[in-house]
């Protein structure tokens, strides 16, 4: 029956898009181990996954924020501002690390409040929403540090960034993998899920089958700022420093991850398996360009390109399989 | 073959839609300095039969000839190239552009190679308005002036291109009753150049006024065709729906329980809904008939509270609910509402058949917020068992199954929130005959079981064949209601359209 | 004057506009310098390039889309720019190779938009990227300066009196007007944002000029480049980044609607005007350099917000 072609042929267009990131994953890696003897060792592949957890623990949030209605550009910002006032508490006023991560933590949260009623009451696409934010946000951390550069924090805390679960796990890795592992499962499991999925794939229907399409929305939003607060505290612990530009970079590599990972730009579709294949791909990218002493100056010239790729692929896969089930 | 004198000729026009006859051999001429008229209900086929004409889609067979030529490709810019102009409800204006820009969109003189002649076109655009004897400030933005006027830009917009065959869709349903005197003069003034126009509308009493011939479509077929003058406003009514009702509602009638609902003189400016008030009770299916944008999806839309009302109030299962509720809180109290484009807003398309089963009941089925798998595999299986949805798995996505399918997974969305009133809009529309025959035997289950329908539908034999009383509405008010036992289908169709009958109160 | 009138007019100016005459009052209180001619001249200087991006920016959303790559189109075209008047070549030519690098952006743009039918935000994000990152190795992080002696007269304070700098982005933001008013692109522009199937359906290439927005966005952005070297004797990197928001916000503050097609690029000299103010009052009232872009980046946002807010309010009345 035509029906069941169509069905298993549509299994097969997801699977299809799955099987093509990791293809594009296994293409990096080549690319990798050409480049470099010690690419596939023990050592390099635990500093890639170290490297890819802040992205990834962001991602996840951003991940949510896609799948329910569009991009969070402020993500970046929110990282900065968040490790800044986590450093200061520390530093500045002797509070103690794990209340100031709560505080950072909180304020995460807090930033994503805002974008959610922006975008969900006033009515802004989240796209000039969020992104007028960040800059607003990038501002304040400014203020808040003063141009300074704070460093050398407190051991017991740089252990979230330097220290080793069971003496050979990075912390930054397994906080990636308990954030990975819980926001799989509230993706999956959970009602919250449910009603993410529901509000990014057509709000309307939604809205009618009873889901309040507004706390959805801020819902997701917090989460994003909250995740993104979450990979500032894992940074500057790892790095021992916070400056006021740390988050400048992660917009575009962010976003790029989420969208290689299998997000659409009109909402409902990403998962985060598909944002931590995007992010793999990116972290192993830098990897690649440091390996050649490729100049930092290209980073974001090579995001951007891969950006517009990912999107271009994505919209000819897109139009393909509409032409053949049709 | 072709009779020249025709300006305009269709002959044995067919176009299917999957699983949807929609014209099945139509004949439809039209004579040059005429008004034809093109009368028929919802989904008789009118508007597709000038879609075609339009060029917006394509014949499945059939041929197309004006003055005298076939139209061998349907495109909307080679009908345009041909002279003819389509006006449809809602206008094609950009709003923010100039009257004279609209009038000249895609034809702007130009100076100097790539200027725009402003002085000549807003000349010419004046020249074309006054030709129609309208005085509109051609400066004026398309959004600022009243709607009677955007109508008169459209067909300026239409004369420009050399038009010979000019389609008005439902032409006075937003205008005063000066504005349509005006309407009429320049449809006389078109008539006088030769200018051939299709005038489809629902208004009885106007179709003597300005129309010279008569053509009646029903089904997708065909009917009739006839000089206006020779055919009486109760004659068109019995054209329009003269069929037999096929034996395809299965009701088991049984005396109806308690009131379940009552709206009393509901009142919304936004929607245009007028003191409206209705009942319905335990085991009570109410048909809710009208013609379309007679207000009944936007009554519904009120019990619900998806849109706001000012005035009246809503008495359900006893209880009055509150103004400023919404469908979370509906949903809950146990009213259920399936909308009347279930891929738009009863269904998400791109998840499955699962996750849209469940989706107005996530808090009912899962307390604790976590998703039992075994839960909702056995709650969803159950339904796709009852309702014979057919699909392979319950993973599947819902965008690949058929219209049927797809109306059946909307219905067991809502049969899942254990709803106790449950409003159906058009359940049947874009469905086959076998499915719809399922979805009336579930409805007369549902109603056997003490639950409370509403029922809104064009489909007049199925108001009629599954109703215990029919609700007639008519421009936002509430006309009168019909009980089964005199309810036919002249009679519902002429409180509906206006030039017919008139409510209770004024006959 | 009865009451009628004065509410009347009240409500026909716009609220921003109020506020600059506002802020204008206070902060000419607080120094007499204020509204002297040299301080005003000086603050048209800084501001007159920022007119001319955000009046590319508004094309682009009268439109219907958005353009976040304006910042790294103004920075690009600047290098090009600077090598052009490093490699010797002659002030016209100059002018031609910022507008034709501009041009080429945007046509980037405008291929992917209108012919790929890719959605705006992530395309101008990507370019944005690109445009910048490339901008970044050409000029291996640091500013190229120039020394054109004749060059720089173009952006300069001549004598202290003629805002060189402001009056050729004068011209450039009439240009746009007139681009916006009298000629297809202009016209087109607003039935694409307003009802792009009905126009296509009318007869218009939609396609063709849709990809034109985003051309002549890029071209008017690479024009504005070379006035902004002229007056900072150096093409420098950093300067391209944030533009882009302020631009969008400055033609939404004018009243330049996102999604129906509604805006002219005249408001957007007002949305200017408010940043501009803003900014340089900041110093006036002593406000610490270390507080004005937080305070300034809030400020965009709470506009925005407030500018959202009234026009759907005053749509849901309709």
């Amino acid at each position: 029956m035509s029906k069941n072609k169509v069905s298993i042929h549509n299994l097969s267009v997801d699977q299809i898009s799955n099987l093509s990131r990791l293809l594009a994953l296994a293409l990096i890696i080549v690319l990798g181990v050409i480049i470099s003897d010690s690419f596939l060792s023990v050592e390099n592949l635990t500093n890639i996954l170290t490297n890819a957890s802040v992205l990834i623990i962001i991602g996840v949030g951003q991940t949510i924020a896609i799948v329910t209605n569009g991009p969070d550009l402020s993500s970046g910002s929110i990282l900065t501002i968040c490790a800044v006032l986590v450093a200061i508490l520390m530093k500045s006023f002797g509070i103690p690390y794990p209340i100031a991560i709560l505080a950072g933590l909180s304020l995460g949260a807090l930033i994503g409040v805002v974008n959610g009623v922006m975008i969900s009451k006033v009515g802004i696409p989240s796209f000039v929403s969020t992104y007028g934010l960040m800059w607003a946000v990038f501002g304040f951390a400014y203020v808040l540090l003063h141009g300074y550069v704070l460093y050398d924090f407190n051991s017991s805390f740089r252990f979230i960034g330097n220290g080793s679960l069971f003496g050979f796990i990075p912390m930054p890795i397994v906080i990636m993998a308990l954030v990975v592992g819980l926001g799989i499962f509230v993706m999956t499991k959970t009602t919250y899920g449910r009603r993410f999925y529901a509000v990014g794939t057509n709000s309307v229907c939604a809205k009618m089958s009873g889901i309040n399409v507004d706390k959805t929305v801020i819902l997701a939003f917090v989460s994003s700022g909250f995740l993104s607060a979450l990979a500032g505290i894992v940074l500057i612990a790892r790095i021992n420093a916070v400056q006021s530009d740390i988050g400048s970079n992660y917009l575009l590599s962010v976003l790029a991850t989420v969208y290689m990972g299998g997000a659409s730009t009109e909402g409902g579709e990403g998962t985060i398996q598909g944002t931590i294949i995007g992010a793999l791909i990116i972290t192993i990218v830098y990897n690649c360009m440091n390996l050649l002493a490729v100049p930092s100056e290209w980073r974001e010239a090579v995001i951007g390109l891969l950006i517009i790729l990912t999107i271009l692929i994505d919209s000819f896969a897109k139009k393909r399989a509409e032409k053949t089930i049709i | 073959m072709n009779d020249s004198s025709f300006l305009l000729e269709m002959k044995e026009i067919v176009k299917l839609f999957p699983g949807v006859r929609a014209l099945d051999g139509v004949d439809f001429n039209l004579k040059s300095g005429e008004v034809h008229i093109l009368l028929g209900e919802n989904g008789a086929g009118k508007s597709t039969l000038m879609k075609i004409l339009a060029g917006a889609y394509t014949p499945t067979s059939g041929e197309v000839f004006i003055e005298g030529k076939q139209i061998k490709q349907f495109s909307p810019i080679a009908a345009q190239k041909l002279g003819i102009g389509i006006i449809y409800q809602e206008f094609n204006l950009v709003p923010y552009l100039s009257v004279a820009e609209n009038i000249f969109l895609d034809h702007m003189p130009m100076k100097h190679g790539f200027m725009v002649d402003s002085k000549k076109m807003h000349l010419e655009a004046k020249k074309v308005l006054q030709s129609m004897n309208m005085n509109v400030d051609t400066h004026a933005l398309a959004s600022e002036i009243p709607v009677a006027q955007q109508q008169m830009v459209e067909v300026a917009k239409a004369l420009t291109h050399n038009l010979k065959v000019l389609i008005m869709d439902e032409p006075t349903s937003s205008l005063s009753s000066r504005e349509i005197e005006h309407l009429f003069e320049t449809i006389r003034r078109l008539k006088a150049k030769g200018i051939g126009i299709i005038y489809i509308s629902h208004r009885l009493q106007e179709i003597p006024e300005i129309g010279d011939r008569i053509t009646i479509l029903r089904d997708g077929q065909f009917v009739d065709n006839r000089m206006v003058k020779d055919m009486g406003t109760q004659e068109m009514i019995r054209l329009m729906v003269g069929r037999e009702i096929k034996d395809l509602y299965k009701r088991d009638y049984n005396p109806c329980g308690e009131l379940m609902l009552k709206v009393d003189n509901l009142s919304s400016k936004k929607s245009g809904l007028k003191d409206v008030s209705i009942e319905v009770h335990k085991g009570e299916i109410v048909g809710l008939a009208g013609l379309v944008g007679a207000g009944r999806t936007e009554l519904v839309r009120a019990i619900f509270h998806v849109d706001s009302f000012e005035k009246g109030q809503i008495i359900f299962k006893g209880k009055k609910l509150e103004k400023c509720l919404n469908p979370t809180e509906v949903i809950d109290c146990g009213i259920s509402l399936i909308p009347e484009d279930r891929k738009s807003q009863g269904l998400s398309l791109a998840l499955t058949v699962k996750e849209n089963v469940v989706m107005a009941s996530l808090d009912k089925l899962y307390p604790n917020k976590k998703i039992s798998e075994e839960k909702e595999k056995e709650v969803v299986s159950n339904y796709v068992k009852e309702l014979g949805i057919s699909t392979p798995s319950i993973n599947q996505h819902v965008k690949n199954l058929s219209g049927g399918n797809q109306q059946k997974v909307v219905l067991a969305k809502w049969l899942c929130t254990k709803a106790d009133l449950i409003i159906f809009d058009e359940p049947t529309r874009g469905i086959d005959v076998g499915a719809k025959g399922e979805i009336y035997s579930f409805m007369n289950s549902l109603a056997a079981n003490g639950k409370a329908i509403i029922m809104i539908s064009s489909e007049l034999p199925e108001i009629i064949g599954m109703s215990d009383r029919v609700y007639v509405m008519r421009d936002g008010k509430m006309i009168n209601s019909i009980d089964r036992k005199d309810a036919t289908q002249e009679l519902i169709l002429s409180y509906a359209m206006e030039g017919g009958r008139e409510g209770a109160d004024n006959e | 004057m009865n009451k009628e009138n004065v509410k009347r007019f009240i409500k026909s100016v716009p609220p921003v506009l109020w506020a600059i005459i506002i802020l204008i009052i206070v902060f000419s209180n607080f120094s007499k310098n204020y509204l002297t001619y040299r301080n005003l001249v000086i603050i048209l200087q800084q501001t007159s390039v920022l007119l001319v991006v955000a009046s590319a920016a508004t094309f682009v959303l009268i439109s219907g889309g958005l353009d976040l790559s304006l910042g790294g189109v103004l920075t690009i075209s600047g290098v090009a720019v600077a090598f052009a008047l490093n490699a010797g070549l002659p002030i016209y030519v100059v002018f031609i190779i910022g507008a034709a690098v501009g041009f080429a952006c945007g046509a980037i743009n405008g291929t992917l938009i209108s012919y790929l039918g890719l959605a705006p935000f992530i395309v101008t994000l990507g370019t944005q990227g690109i445009f910048f990152g490339l901008s970044l190795v050409l000029s291996k992080r640091q500013g190229i300066s120039i020394s054109n002696e004749t060059f720089i007269k173009l952006g300069d304070l001549i004598n202290g009196k003629i805002p060189m700098a402001a009056i050729l982005c004068g011209i450039l933001f009439l240009f746009a007007i007139f681009v916006q008013n009298h000629t297809r692109l202009g016209r087109y522009t607003y039935a694409i944002g307003g009802n792009r199937e009905g126009s296509r359906l009318s007869g218009v290439n939609t396609k063709f000029w849709h990809f034109m927005v985003y051309a002549f966005a890029g071209f008017l952005t690479g024009l504005a480049a070379v006035i902004l070297v002229a007056r900072l004797e150096v093409a420098d990197p950093i300067v391209g980044s944030q533009w882009e928001f302020e631009a969008i916000a400055a033609a939404i503050l004018g009243g330049t609607s996102m999604d129906i097609g509604r805006g002219d690029v005249k408001g957007t000299l007002i949305g200017v005007l408010l940043f501009t103010i803003v900014r340089s009052g900041m110093n006036v009232i002593r406000v610490p350099s270390i507080l004005q872009p937080a305070i300034l980046g809030t400020i965009l946002v709470l506009a925005i917000v407030l500018q959202v807010s009234i026009t759907n309010r005053r749509i849901n009345h309709e």
